[in-house]
């Protein structure tokens, strides 16, 4: 990509030395830096007022290292593009904040960033509850909004995955350098994104995964969208982190609840009961927080449910989740013939196998 | 004088003829064997020449050649010291030799001049027979073994004066032949009576069997997995003979046939322990002999706690369980072998054992979950059709079974579905569901339009292979076949589906 003046010289301020985002910030609402990589020295009083004689030198290091074609043709071969806080393409919802980052390295689909979105996050270790509730949740959601998450293993995946399948868009936050695909695994989901949807970052090209990086860019989640789902964190989560940054940026954050027994879900749990979020056990409880219009989510009716199906449902309401004995007692069916009907009310979503052997609602 | 004698060595499970050629004249007295012997049948000289001795004929001082053709294929069966002893007798004049042109002559020779055992009569005479032979004359340990081979006309011997009274005219009566009976009661290790609730997992092993089916089983431990597997000599159909034949011919050639039985009558239940090499597995060796997978033919191989199999071992199972056959190949020989199988695994969910199970903690990381899960690669999940899980019996206590079917029971309809099954098959060369090609699929496994939009709809939803797909129309056909139906119904194929697991989230997410 050919890179603009004003892209350059965001670009150079933000990777000097000792420069970070609220002195670059500083800089470029201060100064209209058109024209400091040519002329470096013009600036230097102006620099030097707003920031110090140490950081003029330090951006007169760096614009002798950087060739800025060899990073245009750097990020051509990488396909991506880059997006700096001058830019009209910069997402408007993030410029609002100290924090925003001055540069954001995209590969995918820019017009997004225009897009309103919808972050959804959550544990790196689901449980099929949680699975379940994410694809809910996110087919539902992607159909109005791109869905922001941060490619982490678990409820991340799952939300891009499931934006992806109902014909939604995406985008994926990473913690490392737009390049790097992390976690692994990840890899087709990434290839997926980039090309379906969009992949972002805050860190140069080749940044390598580090720990405190990826609480840093639950920020940017949060940041650019609208409201924050949780469908299911504990405790400890780094998902209560990016609790707290949309908390902080004054997001309106849901919680879908989850079993007091199940520690995956105690932090969703927790912060219901500390009223810190939303509770959301559907998407109209989201959309009538937002004040849009309700979604039709009636489950398909009309289907003639014979005796043994409405037994079925009504014990599995009462109950919950059912063992295939326990409900093989409350119908009068052979093993095979039980066994069949369980996996027909299963197709035309009546029921869902929760894991081997049980059923619920 | 110059003579020469037919017998018949080991192929695999065929076998081919080796002419004993003896040549013998006056000169220095001397014995030598040319024509690839190896050892066993150099070290046969010594043996022929004792058991001459020692049967009260005169050796003589002789210069012999004896030659074994054809003399490219190396040799390596004592089975062929009947041959050189009788084929020497003749060329040196002690008996006449006319009559042993009209004789295929299998036995080893002890000191004494007794004949012994040898291992693979069965498809020795079978391949003979083949050829055109129909006289044969074998150990008096192997006559139950060749009394089931039909229209051959056998002669047990117990020594060599034996065979010499018969070649010189002596009367003997031929073995008669043994007609074929399955019909003895199975009494089983465990009773399928005696497993409480696990009615999902009974009703799978059950479908299993009927159409030769792979299974795998997942519980915690304690919960039945073994005891189930136990089960299933018990449920097994009887083998018709000419899968009794199969599996006759594999076990003979690997020396586990036992003189009183002369051929297998019930199907194989094979189960190699965990530390078992790929070779004893697949089958190998300098000679590449049979391994479990061969010697489970027709019958089931049952693998309990499958992670802790070695990776490699695991992969060799993908050829034989895809074609029912392993290619064992050495650096002088290269065998096939017959491995069609019915593949029972038993797996607990993580290292700890009590992933899921609501009973006890897991103490396991994600990771080494799965780590653990991953020993099962997708390809040999993808050949299993059955999964079932085994629950904590706490649960399902109080479904105790006072209505349980007990074994008998069920294998009554075991066998009555496998019979449709081989009425159905008969001519096309194979006897269960679960070895139908995809052109015998399109035949017989015809579904409504109904159920073929459940199938299409869980093939998207699930993304199923379509080597997957397959396999839950054979699954179903089976499970239609044990309900008496002509046609695959809907309720078939939805409970075809319900057992078939898919990927490792199913293993590790339910």
């Amino acid at each position: 990509m050919k890179l603009t003046e004003k892209q350059k010289a965001v670009l150079l301020i933000s990777s000097a030395y000792g420069i970070g985002i609220a002195k670059g910030r500083k800089l470029i609402s201060a100064v209209n830096l058109e024209g400091i990589t040519e002329n470096l020295p013009k600036f230097r009083s102006i620099i030097t007022s707003v920031l110090g004689e140490k950081d003029y030198r330090e951006i007169c290091v760096r614009a002798s290292e950087i060739n800025f074609r060899e990073e245009e043709e750097k990020y051509t071969k990488a396909g991506v593009k880059i997006v700096t806080i001058l830019d009209e393409e910069y997402p408007e919802t993030l410029i609002r904040y100290e924090d925003a980052p001055l540069c954001l390295y995209c590969k995918g689909d820019i017009k997004l960033l225009g897009r309103p979105c919808f972050a959804v996050v959550g544990t790196r270790f689901p449980t099929k509850y949680g699975v379940r509730v994410t694809e809910e949740f996110v087919s539902g959601l992607s159909e109005r909004f791109c869905i922001v998450s941060g490619l982490a293993r678990g409820i991340d995946s799952c939300a891009h995955r499931t934006a992806l399948e109902s014909g939604g868009k995406t985008i994926a936050v990473l913690g490392c350098g737009v390049d790097v695909i992390y976690p692994p695994e990840n890899r087709d989901l990434y290839n997926n994104i980039a090309e379906y949807g969009l992949v972002i970052s805050e860190y140069p090209l080749g940044e390598g995964v580090s720990a405190h990086n990826f609480p840093a860019r639950n920020r940017i989640i949060s940041g650019l969208s609208r409201a924050v789902l949780i469908t299911e964190a504990g405790e400890k989560s780094g998902t209560m982190l990016t609790l707290n940054y949309a908390l902080n940026q004054g997001k309106d954050v849901f919680c879908v609840p989850g079993s007091i027994y199940n520690k995956a879900s105690s932090g969703c749990n927790k912060a219901i009961k500390d009223c810190q979020t939303r509770l959301a056990v559907n998407i109209n409880d989201i959309y009538s927080e937002l004040g849009m219009s309700e979604a039709d989510i009636s489950k398909p009716s009309g289907l003639q449910l014979d005796v043994n199906e409405d037994n079925i449902i009504k014990a599995l309401t009462e109950n919950g989740e059912m063992h295939f004995e326990e409900i093989l007692g409350v119908v009068d069916l052979s093993v095979p013939q039980l066994n069949s009907l369980l996996i027909k009310m299963t197709a035309v979503k009546l029921i869902t196998k929760t894991k081997h052997n049980y059923w619920s609602i | 004088m110059f003579t020469t004698v037919k017998s018949y060595a080991l192929d695999g499970i065929e076998g081919y003829a080796v002419e004993v050629e003896v040549f013998s004249q006056n000169g220095l007295p001397s014995l030598d064997i040319v024509g690839l012997a190896t050892n066993a049948v150099k070290e046969s000289k010594e043996r022929v020449r004792s058991a001459i001795t020692n049967s009260g004929f005169d050796f003589g001082a002789h210069k012999t050649v004896i030659n074994l053709a054809p003399a490219e294929v190396k040799k390596d069966s004592s089975g062929l010291d009947l041959a050189i002893a009788v084929g020497y007798l003749a060329a040196v004049g002690q008996i006449p030799y006319s009559d042993c042109k009209n004789y295929v002559f299998l036995g080893e020779l002890s000191l004494d001049g007794t004949v012994r055992r040898i291992n693979g009569v069965m498809p020795l005479l079978l391949s003979a027979m083949q050829e055109g032979y129909r006289r044969f004359i074998v150990p008096a340990d192997n006559a139950k073994e060749a009394a089931y081979v039909q229209g051959a006309e056998v002669y047990a011997v117990k020594n060599l004066g034996e065979t010499v009274g018969l070649l010189a005219g002596l009367k003997y009566e031929p073995l008669k032949t043994c007609r074929y009976d399955a019909g003895e009661k199975i009494i089983p290790e465990v009773d399928i009576a005696e497993i409480k609730g696990q009615l999902l997992a009974k009703r799978g092993l059950e479908i299993a069997v009927a159409g030769g089916h792979n299974l795998l089983m997942c519980g915690s431990p304690g919960t039945g997995k073994t005891m189930l597997a136990k089960c299933v000599t018990g449920i097994m159909p009887k083998m018709t003979f000419e899968e009794g034949i199969e599996v006759t011919k594999i076990h003979s050639v690997s020396g586990l046939l036992s003189s009183e039985e002369g051929m297998v009558k019930r199907r194989p239940f094979r189960s190699p322990h965990h530390t078992a090499s790929i070779y004893s597995l697949t089958g190998g060796g300098s000679k590449a002999v049979p391994g479990e997978v061969s010697l489970a033919h027709n019958g089931v191989l049952f693998l309990d706690e499958m992670p802790e199999y070695s990776r490699k071992a695991l992969e060799a199972l993908r050829q034989p369980l895809e074609d029912g056959k392993i290619s064992v190949a050495r650096v002088n020989r290269s065998v096939v072998y017959p491995a069609r199988f019915m593949l029972i695994a038993s797996m607990n969910p993580c290292p700890c054992g009590y992933y899921g199970s609501g009973v006890k903690e897991c103490t396991c990381t994600q990771r080494e979950i799965l780590n653990y899960v991953s020993k099962i690669s997708g390809p040999l999940l993808d050949r299993i059709d059955l999964y079932v899980t085994v629950d904590n019996i706490e649960y399902v206590e109080f479904r105790a079974a006072p209505t349980a079917e007990n074994s008998e029971t069920v294998r009554k309809r075991v066998e009555q579905a496998r019979e449709i099954q081989l009425r159905r098959f008969a001519g096309y060369g194979i006897y269960t569901n679960s070895q139908m090609g995809n052109k015998l699929i399109d035949k017989f496994c015809k579904i409504d339009a109904e159920s073929e939009k459940l199938l299409k709809s869980v093939f998207d939803d699930r993304k199923l292979s379509p080597r997957a797909t397959t396999r839950i129309l054979k699954t179903a056909r089976t499970i239609a076949d044990l309900g008496g139906k002509e046609n695959i119904t809907f309720d078939d194929l939805a409970e075809a589906i319900q057992y078939k697991t898919v990927d490792k989230k199913d293993l590790i997410l339910g």
